[in-house]
């Protein structure tokens, strides 16, 4: 998906002006930036947390980040690929935290607070949550068999829909390089027989 | 482009991946040809589905964000590495040191013992007079009783006489004495 800032926010005026005008802090311009891109941000952490919860509060650092730092954006058609390093970089201080954490601390279990926690609503959604586990247990199964460098850029590119530029961006790498781990993991998922699994039980 | 040089000509597994990734990175030849083969581009196609398909189940099972975030009012976060205490792991460490120290008192480890310190002090302490009394008793007794039984300097018949009895000494041994002498003699004689 080509980097798209023509994506209006309110009032039909394109996200530049509001990059702009956020980045010289009038207030209220960051809103439309919020609204554009909060969606994609939210999956790109779930696909990687696959909790809600934990992918809204990172979301929220993510944008709060940007908010502080959009001053130091270079050039407004950069900011997907910006808003998405610096996802990139949340979720792994966020693992980087919990696998320390876990060696001291019991982690509570993964609770969605504002799922309705009735045993009538629980049976009744009970086969999509299931079907969900399951695709997700396959998916992480598939990602662990490639590197980190691999399943983040195959991540980024079939699941968030970067283009090569933009991946290059997030990952502070070449493209030749991308392009490269990109080849390898995509021979990775062909060759899996658990990918055949997925698709089949999707 | 005909069918027959169509055939010929397909693009390898390899370069269809290539072109998934990127159809810039073909030569203008290569991408001329997936361009106008249908076979090729029906395999790129078919190569290319399952990678989108991946895509969109993912969308599919995760959920829709409820809402933005308010960035500048910060609600408080639901911290899921917070500092809550856990006191099974803690109760399990607990009690796994106190049995290693239980076991180390019980069996009197090794380690356990060499980590008592040298008394320096008290040793200095020790009375002369008791440690020369050591030393003497070493001297008297310089071998150990199974070698004192062979030596018999217990047995009180052996006394200095009868040993000279039984090997003289070579100046009161009258035939060594005389064989000595008598050597000399010729010696002196020859010379």
């Amino acid at each position: 998906m080509p980097i798209n800032t023509d994506r209006s926010g309110p009032g039909e005026k394109p996200l530049d002006f509001f990059i702009q005008q956020a980045a010289g802090g009038v207030e209220g311009a960051f809103d439309p930036i919020v609204r554009t891109f909060y969606a994609d941000i939210f999956k790109m952490i779930y696909y990687r947390t696959q909790s809600r919860p934990d992918a809204e509060d990172i979301a929220q650092d993510v944008f709060l980040q940007a908010f502080q730092n959009i001053a130091t954006l270079k050039s407004p058609e950069r900011i997907r690929g910006w808003l998405f390093q610096i996802a990139v970089n949340k979720v792994r201080d966020y693992y980087r935290k919990k696998r320390w954490l876990k060696l001291f601390v019991k982690l509570p279990e993964q609770v969605d607070p504002d799922d309705p926690g009735s045993e009538q609503f629980q049976a009744a959604d009970a086969e999509k949550r299931l079907q969900q586990a399951d695709f997700w247990k396959i998916f992480g199964r598939l990602v662990k068999k490639l590197s980190s460098m691999e399943k983040e850029v195959f991540l980024l590119k079939f699941l968030d829909h970067l283009n090569i530029r933009e991946i290059s961006q997030v990952m502070n790498r070449s493209e030749s390089t991308v392009k490269t781990c990109l080849y390898r993991g995509i021979n990775k998922f062909r060759k899996e027989p658990s990918s055949q699994r997925l698709f089949d039980e999707a | 482009m005909n069918m027959k040089n169509e055939n010929h000509n397909h693009l390898s597994d390899e370069l269809i991946l290539r072109a998934i990734i990127d159809e810039a990175d073909l030569n203008p030849a290569e991408q001329f040809h997936l361009s106008t083969c249908s076979i090729c581009r029906k395999r790129k196609t078919v190569m290319e589905a399952p990678l989108i398909q991946l895509g969109q189940l993912a969308a599919q099972h995760a959920p829709d964000p409820k809402g933005y975030p308010s960035i500048l009012h910060n609600r408080p976060s639901r911290r899921v590495y917070g500092w809550n205490f856990g006191w099974r792991p803690a109760l399990a460490s607990a009690v796994s040191i106190l049995l290693i120290v239980a076991l180390a008192w019980w069996y009197d480890a090794a380690w356990f013992r060499g980590t008592e310190r040298v008394d320096t002090a008290r040793l200095e302490k020790i009375d002369d007079a008791t440690l020369m009394a050591e030393v003497d008793a070493l001297i008297d007794e310089a071998l150990p009783e199974t070698y004192r039984y062979i030596t018999a300097d217990d047995e009180p018949r052996l006394t200095d006489e009868f040993i000279r009895f039984v090997a003289p000494l070579a100046e009161s041994d009258s035939l060594t004495f005389n064989f000595r002498n008598r050597g000399l003699t010729l010696w002196q004689t020859s010379v």
